[in-house]
């Protein structure tokens, strides 16, 4: 054997675990799942059906209202937490390694626990809550925050005042790699802050921002703990969402819907993020 | 040498990194240990001993969701199972319960809500018990108690998932169980397609009972719902208020379409009607027995101090109505194969002994809620089993309650869906709503239910 073969093998072994574990783990169950979602029955009376799974799950109410819920929630978190982490991040760019400990300050709603969260939900905008108090104190119109359409914006309130810190942190860090000289150059080139920030920070900051969206993505299905503390297993339907659906349905056993709806949002996923990768990748070609 | 000794180190660390990582990965399968299963092989009955139960039997899986004391159930399903030919001999019964109750702890419904993901994580994967004898958990009387779901939670809709073996070519060929020992319409419900997944243990309906004679009632019965609570008649008004509000609609939900049958407006309407219910005092009607369902327990004078037998006085039993003009009634429990299994016959074989006259007079029948699914049980030729032994109705009670069976015109499971209707009855009854009020409360309640049919 060469030495590369050798090298190659022996980091093959290394990995072995790893992939091992990730293909007992992650690919095979994915496999199952999209195998039970063209198939009804069970065991070892599967039958295959094709595709009416899925038209099944498309004329499904309830999980059009769950998808769509999901979906809309995911279009104004996404772009609102990102925009705002940025802008947080931008401020705080330059600054940030002389005040280290504002930047754990930025961690404290994202590490602090479920149940503590959804305590502070109910004491603001609960029947008995300081907001519907201060509305009623004030002769304002009462609102039912948590069990009325109002709850899917107290849902994005909690969302970004919970994961706003999270994405600045990512976002700081992937600031802080461009160098400062640049911005010394530009300025010495009579360049302003927008043409500073929109021909030198923002190329240089797809990857980070690619990054904080991934992340995003995986804290904006977290949320789903916090909602169903405050709602329920059958919450209000502005804040219905997926994981409800999901949830709910193991419960009935009906495992091809299960599997129908998993890749459903699976595919509407890797498709709006792989566009936002291909986008990425194409604005930061400049580096390669 | 140098690069000798240098590759050699580098050897050694690759080594170790190695088997650090082996090490670490066969640690963290190591926590992948199965539960420890509370699991009771049925011991051989009278006559037999252990030494008989042949090498090589088979072994089935009974799964108990009995949904009430699970301690009782199981001992009253393996004293019952001893009826069962070929025990020990030709196969073995293991016996699971499901842990929990409607009065269980904390720790309890952990350890329910544990036992059922597994056990349903394990029928997904086309394993799992191959017999399953499961109780519907009736809506909490009081909403303070856990409110319980049951390993199948919606019976009908788990017949179109494929869980179930179709029994219909065995029911045909047994010996030992004629269909037409069950009402065709308690029978029916476990049918989907013309083919039988479920055989029903035990059903129930709501009834008040009064005395013969001290009534004199409308000759144009049945009636429907909203004839019943308009009707001038008091017996007949009462009547119509004793099961709460799930009965009423017949047929709560088209599981093939996924839909409910009744609308927002219906159910508001149906809700109106069951809270103005106050005319009618205790005092004026102490003869009256209202709001009562039918069978185990309340007619078992032993659980329920009122006699119905031979020594007690002739009553008439009025039900109440649905929308449709009929009586709708409950299976409480059923039982099932599962589709997987590897012993269709002998897991069969358990059903038809269990389902006999003679098996539904075992003590597991005095574990079940309402009355035995065999239509002749419960009159004094043929008494049914109570806890403290038999129980039955009088000649002229037992001829009362036939009349109201040929009335049944719908027949549902125990669900959520009746759950959610009797939790919003209670949370209307408790306090005086104003009409918008009640009306954001039927809306919260429907939209619950049309949400569990999506799921179903």
């Amino acid at each position: 054997m060469t030495l590369s073969w050798k090298n190659a093998l022996r980091g093959w072994l290394l990995v072995a675990p790893l992939t091992a574990g990730c293909l007992l783990f992650y690919v095979v169950p994915f496999v199952l799942v999209t195998r039970y979602s063209l198939f009804a029955g069970t065991g070892s009376f599967l039958r295959f059906v094709g595709l009416a799974n899925y038209r099944d799950m498309l004329q499904n109410p309830m999980f059009l209202l769950a998808f769509g819920n999901t979906l809309r929630f995911l279009a104004v978190a996404l772009p609102l937490v990102l925009a705002l982490s940025y802008a947080v991040a931008l401020l705080l760019q330059g600054k940030a390694n002389r005040h280290k400990l504002l930047r754990s300050v930025f961690l404290f709603p994202y590490i602090m626990p479920v149940v503590g969260t959804v305590l502070l939900v109910e004491l603001l905008f609960g029947e008995a809550g300081l907001l519907p108090a201060a509305a009623e104190a004030l002769g304002l119109p009462l609102t039912d925050w948590l069990g009325g359409p109002a709850a899917f914006w107290v849902v994005l309130a909690l969302y970004l005042w919970k994961n706003t810190g999270y994405s600045v942190i990512l976002l700081l860090a992937g600031l802080m790699t461009i160098p400062q000289e640049q911005y010394a150059a530009a300025g010495l080139d009579g360049a302003g802050p927008w043409q500073k920030f929109y021909r030198i920070t923002a190329p240089q900051m797809w990857d980070s921002l690619f990054f904080a969206a991934v992340f995003s993505l995986i804290n904006a299905f977290k949320c789903f703990r916090e909602i169903f503390l405050i709602g329920g297993t059958h919450p209000n339907g502005s804040i219905y969402m997926l994981q409800h659906f999901l949830n709910n349905s193991f419960e009935s056993l009906n495992y091809a819907k299960l599997s129908v709806a998993s890749i459903l949002l699976l595919l509407v996923v890797l498709a709006a993020f792989g566009a936002f990768y291909g986008l990425v990748r194409k604005k930061e070609a400049f580096r390669e | 040498m140098k690069n000798r000794v240098w590759n050699k180190k580098k050897r050694g660390r690759g080594a170790l990194a190695l088997a650090l990582a082996l090490g670490i990965f066969a640690l963290s399968l190591s926590g992948c240990r199965a539960n420890q299963k509370e699991e009771a092989e049925i011991p051989p009955g009278s006559g037999s001993s252990q030494a008989s139960a042949a090498a090589g039997a088979k072994a089935l899986t009974v799964c108990l969701d009995p949904a009430t004391d699970p301690k009782a159930f199981q001992k009253a399903f393996e004293e019952s199972a001893k009826l069962v030919p070929g025990l020990q001999e030709a196969f073995t019964l293991t016996v699971e319960s499901v842990p929990g109750g409607l009065e269980m702890t904390e720790d309890q419904a952990g350890e329910r809500e544990n036992t059922l993901t597994r056990l349903r994580t394990e029928i997904m994967a086309g394993a799992g018990p191959d017999l399953f004898f499961c109780v519907c958990p009736r809506p909490r009387s009081n909403p303070k108690l856990s409110a319980l779901k049951g390993l199948f939670p919606y019976p009908e809709a788990a017949m179109g998932s494929g869980l179930f073996l179709p029994l219909g070519d065995y029911l045909g060929n047994s010996k030992k169980l004629d269909q037409k020992i069950f009402l065709p319409q308690v029978l029916e419900s476990g049918k989907l397609e013309g083919e039988t997944y479920l055989l029903p243990l035990s059903y129930t309906f709501g009834v008040t009972s009064f005395q013969k004679g001290s009534y004199s009632l409308p000759q144009d019965l049945p009636v429907t719902y909203e004839q019943q609570v308009s009707s001038d008649n008091t017996a007949l008004r009462q009547a119509g208020h004793t099961q709460g509000i799930y009965s009423t609609f017949g047929k709560l939900a088209d599981y093939q379409k996924g839909a409910l049958t009744f609308s927002q407006e219906e159910l508001l309407a149906h809700m109106e009607a069951h809270l103005q219910f106050s005319d009618v005092s205790e005092e004026e009607h102490s003869d009256m027995r209202p709001g009562f369902s039918i069978g185990l327990p309340n007619m078992d004078p032993s659980d329920s101090g009122h006699d119905f037998s031979a020594a007690s006085p002739e009553y008439a039993f009025l039900p109440q109505y649905n929308t449709q003009g009929g009586i709708t009634a409950y299976i409480t429990a059923f039982a099932a194969v599962n589709r997987n299994t590897q012993y269709p016959q002998e897991a069969f074989a358990v059903l038809e002994t269990l389902l006999s006259k003679e098996g539904q007079q075992s003590p597991l029948f005095a574990e079940l809620y309402g009355m035995p699914a065999h239509r002749e049980l419960g009159s004094e030729g043929s008494p049914a089993r109570g806890h403290l032994g038999s129980w039955y109705l009088s000649e002229n009670n037992f001829a009362e309650l036939q009349k109201l069976q040929g009335q049944i015109n719908a027949v549902n499971f125990f669900t959520p869906l009746e759950a959610e209707l009797n939790d919003l009855l209670h949370a209307c009854q408790e306090e005086a709503l104003s009409k918008e009020e009640l009306e954001k409360q039927v809306a919260e309640a429907y939209r619950a239910l049309t949400m569990m049919m999506g799921e179903s």
